[in-house]
């Protein structure tokens, strides 16, 4: 694969977080129009590696592109769906309220909601089978349901690429069928979904695309490929120990990855 | 005549502080704000000193000094060396009240400034110090400086509106977004250190607080939306201002303590009624499947 | 500054039989606030001490409504009162609805002291004499204390240490690990309202010395400072103890030496400085220490890459040659002024041996460490292209940063992982000392 056919590139991409690595120099170019996995331990910096390609986290070494280009002349065809506990979910607000933050980078300080906008946040909320639900306090809202929200203001970006943390948590069997169903049919749009997911038993078969990794990257290629035995015990099997030792150390003696 | 001014100069208060205050207690800062009403106080004083007098700008610029002072603490504490957030705050303020305090006491003599003032404010002197327009009285001082900052913070809140919005509730959403979070959190603080610093006067340090978060939490207990929120805020505020008077007048104590203490039966008359409802509500409830 | 020093002495040698009363109520209370404030820091509840000082207050007043008189005791218990109510409530709201913890913080400790701020301007409007010096409690006077009160404090204080020594343990295991503690049969709701209560009666007899607002302050700063110093439980309540102890001695020295300063703040002033130059210097965390860590890091950094330098020119020339300045930059690609800094490191060391007009070589020793670096360097070169899937074009980066950091233990172990390679992923040899 080129660089200029992929949808997202990392270059040597290093996070540190308290003077440790938490990415560790990720480095990939993943493709356009399918459905791609994120895969790794608890703490092995999935979310982190997320962060740091949306430019939430500024990566310490290494850049990341979208669609060949810097993340800031392309914001706009992508999104970005947090994971559902990090925001307060007694935050008073409706879920049209919530999914019409999805329009919000269009319409910029002032600009009212066009009926076009009203619209696509409407189509969002029946993507994700919440129309009912357009004017509950999200407060009141299940687990599920409050996935499929975050879901329905991702889609009411309309961007091309969708980078997801964990949205498969806490939610029930049905939300988890209609997600997957609507990842589907965004794929089947063109759209590139990129999934930040921890299911062993289930991967194989909602990703085509699959990035396994454990602080480092373990593999990543077309799912049949990469989903095999050495890997997962590469990628799960208990860390890399020198690799680790070494990372307690440069913690230890605040050393600094790169210098010059 | 004197009951008008006091009454709305406390509400003008009470309006300024709704508004931020339902962001800040939204965004987990309400001690921020605590912090920042007790740490302006070195900075007031000091431009007092200077100054020999009450013009407002002055003081302004000191009690932004000492704003960024207590932020910068903060940080440091907090991030440089990894002291728990709360013990951060709570040094930090501390340490900028003291000096505060001492420097009144240094600076005694020569400035009408007196420690009890620091704390609740003088709100019943509101309606002496006035200002004129030629020959003609236009009303109290405060009442000008706190109308004038009202239009500002509405003014400000409404241009940001959007983007206080959405870091206030999804941060990690705004910064995918490209909104600059660091920016807009500057934004609110400076607009939180500005209303403290012109309500200082008349309610004291800890009284602003008292506005700060009483009115908005009330607020929140029985709001859908946030704009509602912050409407409603207002409304406990102003009310809390009124009835805080005349409690005041009625018992012949301070008008801005009385003023607190209304924010206080409002939250827990509040506070009581949702917890009386829900518990009917739940006893309402068949039991499913019986 | 003389005048100054003669001040404190004369301050510490109780010449003022007022003096004493001074020095004991201010070491004592202080003191137990240091001792209390530990559990307060570690428990992560810093910001409730600033709700219970705010909300005694309240309690003061309506002792002195009831009591018609101002009694210590009876005050001291309305502030025991008021102050837990004041934390039962926000714990309880906290609990109980969608509000969350720092903002019930902030509503319980202004409404419950501006209720006492309207009750202590009521009493003082309605014109009773003996109110005089209760506002004393909002901003604290030391010197307004008595041999009484003094007394008072101690019994309190020796009641507080004997039940806190007994009860240690406890409070270690709650503030730490309150489930585990609750798992292995602790009475923690027991335990829990004991340090609550010991805290809330700490508040109410501080307040005397320095006030409602500032009394926080001395629950959070002292075990706050100490603990730049150590992780030791016991070790950072003694050092909190000592710390807020000496604050309130150098405290009310000073307001006794400058008439008409007062004792609170400037305890607080006090305390804060310790925390400030603990934060600096303190041996846990303390930023001098970084400072001195990074200085040895970057001298370390600065050696090893220029005794590089000299591996690839020994390999070509004969080791004899001496090699001038200008060569070196040129061959490194270093600037002459780093270049010039890190061969005055070497020569230090006695790894390099020559001067700038006859130009440098390494020394036996000097050959030995430029080896080893290199070796370090194409090891993990090898390592992170082998276990992190990267290009052999993508490996040089990270490895010019690793190889300072990389022990003889880790060398070891990356060999015996690797199983003793010969060539880096460049296809370069991995120099060994011996084979």
């Amino acid at each position: 694969m080129e660089a200029q056919d992929s949808s997202i590139e990392t270059h040597d991409l290093t996070v540190i977080y308290n003077k440790k690595p938490a990415i560790w120099n990720i480095d990939f170019l993943l493709p356009k129009g399918k459905i791609i996995g994120i895969m790794g331990p608890n703490g092995s910096g999935k979310s982190t590696l997320l962060k740091a390609i949306m430019g939430i986290t500024e990566p310490n070494i290494g850049y990341s592109k979208i669609f060949n280009k810097p993340l800031d002349e392309v914001r706009d065809r992508v999104s970005y769906v947090p994971q559902r506990q990090s925001v307060d979910w007694d935050f008073p607000a409706s879920v049209y309220d919530v999914v019409a933050m999805g329009r919000f980078a269009k319409l910029g300080l002032l600009k009212r909601l066009t009926e076009e906008d009203k619209h696509i946040i409407k189509d969002s909320l029946e993507k994700v089978k919440m129309a009912p639900f357009a004017n509950r306090q999200i407060s009141q809202l299940s687990g599920g349901q409050q996935q499929r929200v975050f879901l329905a203001r991702a889609i009411a970006q309309r961007a091309d690429l969708y980078l997801m943390d964990e949205p498969f948590v806490g939610v029930d069997a049905s939300t988890e069928e209609a997600i997957i169903n609507l990842l589907k049919s965004l794929r089947d749009e063109g759209k590139t979904l990129v999934v930040v997911h921890h299911d062993l038993h289930t991967a194989q078969h909602y990703f085509e695309w699959l990035v396994m990794m454990n602080t480092r990257l373990v593999a990543s290629g077309p799912a049949e490929e990469v989903f095999n035995e050495q890997v997962l015990t590469d990628t799960y099997g208990g860390t890399l120990t020198t690799l680790s030792k070494v990372a307690n150390l440069l913690q230890e003696k605040s050393f600094p990855m790169r210098h010059k | 005549m004197n009951d008008f001014w006091i009454i709305t100069t406390a509400s003008l208060v009470a309006l300024n502080t709704a508004i931020l205050g339902s962001f800040l207690i939204m965004r987990k800062m309400a001690m921020i704000g605590d912090a920042i009403s007790h740490a302006v106080l070195p900075g007031i004083v000091i431009a007092y000193f200077i100054s020999n007098s009450r013009a407002s700008f002055p003081i302004l610029v000191g009690a932004a000094v000492s704003g960024l002072v207590v932020t910068a603490l903060i940080q440091f504490f907090s991030k440089k060396v990894k002291l728990q957030n709360d013990a951060s705050i709570g040094i930090s303020y501390t340490f900028l009240f003291a000096i505060g305090i001492i420097l009144i006491s240094a600076f005694g003599t020569n400035v009408d400034l007196d420690q009890e003032c620091v704390l609740y404010g003088e709100i019943a002197y509101v309606p002496i110090d006035l200002i004129y327009w030629g020959n003609q009285s236009i009303g109290p001082r405060q009442f000008w400086i706190l109308f004038s900052t009202a239009i500002i913070i509405v003014t400000a809140v409404i241009i940001g509106f959007r983007k206080l919005v959405l870091t206030t509730f999804d941060e990690s959403f705004a910064a995918a977004l490209g909104i600059n979070i660091v920016f807009w959190q500057y934004y609110l603080m400076a607009s939180v250190s500005l209303t403290t610093v012109v309500s200082f006067e008349s309610v004291g340090a800890v009284l602003v607080i008292a506005f700060i978060s009483g009115p908005p939490a009330t607020a929140f207990l029985i709001t859908r939306s946030f704009k509602q929120m912050i409407m409603y805020a207002i409304g406990f505020g102003i009310s809390a201002s009124i009835l805080g008077y005349y409690t005041a007048v009625w018992l012949n104590g301070s008008i801005a303590g009385a003023m607190a203490a209304v924010i206080g039966l409002q939250f827990a008359l509040v506070f009581s009624i949702v917890k009386f409802r829900q518990r009917s509500r739940i006893q309402d409830i068949p039991v499913s499947g019986a | 500054m003389m005048n100054f020093l003669k001040e404190i002495l004369s301050f510490l040698s109780f010449s003022e039989p007022n003096v004493k009363v001074v020095f004991w109520g201010s070491l004592v209370l202080c003191g137990i606030s240091g001792l209390v404030g530990t559990f307060t820091l570690l428990r992560k509840r810093s910001l409730i001490g600033d709700v219970i000082s705010h909300s005694v207050l309240p309690g003061i007043a309506l002792a002195f409504i009831l009591g018609k008189q101002k009694n210590l005791i009876y005050l001291i218990i309305g502030a025991t009162i008021t102050g837990w109510i004041s934390t039962y409530l926000v714990d309880y709201i906290t609990r109980n609805s969608k509000i969350k913890n720092d903002t019930a913080i902030a509503l319980i400790l202004s409404v419950f002291f501006g209720t006492g701020v309207l009750l202590l301007t009521h009493i003082q409007h309605s014109g009773n004499a003996s109110q005089s010096g209760l506002d004393q409690f909002i901003f604290g006077r030391a010197s307004a204390m008595n041999m009484t009160d003094v007394w008072l404090f101690a019994g309190a204080g020796i009641i507080i240490i004997i039940s806190t020594a007994i009860l240690f343990r406890g409070y270690t295991l709650i503030s730490f690990d309150e489930g585990y503690a609750r798992a292995i049969g602790f009475p923690v709701e027991w335990l829990k309202l004991i340090l609550s209560i010991t805290t809330v009666i700490t508040v109410a007899m501080g307040v005397q010395a320095v006030g409602v607002v500032l009394m926080s302050a001395l629950l959070i700063t002292p075990s706050a400072a100490a603990r730049f110093w150590t992780n030791n439980i016991r070790v950072l309540t003694i050092l909190a103890v000592v710390f807020s102890a000496f604050s309130g001695v150098f405290g009310s020295a000073i307001s006794y030496t400058y008439q008409g300063m007062p004792t609170g703040p400037w305890i607080v002033v006090v305390v804060s400085l310790i925390a400030f130059i603990s934060a600096l210097t303190g041996s846990k965390t303390g930023l001098l220490k970084s400072l001195l860590l990074r200085r040895s890091n970057n001298r370390k950094i600065l050696k090893e890459n220029t005794i590089k330098i000299f591996y690839p020119l020994s390999l070509q020339g004969t080791p004899e040659k001496y090699y001038s300045l200008e060569e070196l930059s040129v061959a490194s690609d270093t600037p002459v002024k780093i270049l010039s800094k890190g061969l005055s490191v070497l020569k230090n060391d006695h790894l390099i041996e020559g001067n700038s007009s006859l130009g440098f070589r390494v020394t036996a020793e000097g050959r030995r460490e430029s080896r080893a670096i290199v070796r370090k360097h194409r090891l993990w070169e090898l390592y992170i292209s082998r276990f992190m899937n990267l290009q052999p074009d993508h490996v040089h980066d990270d490895a010019e940063g690793i190889e300072h950091v990389i022990t003889p233990e880790i060398e070891k172990e990356l060999e015996e992982e690797l199983n003793f390679p010969l060539l880096d992923p460049h296809e370069k040899e991995i120099p060994y000392d011996q084979l």
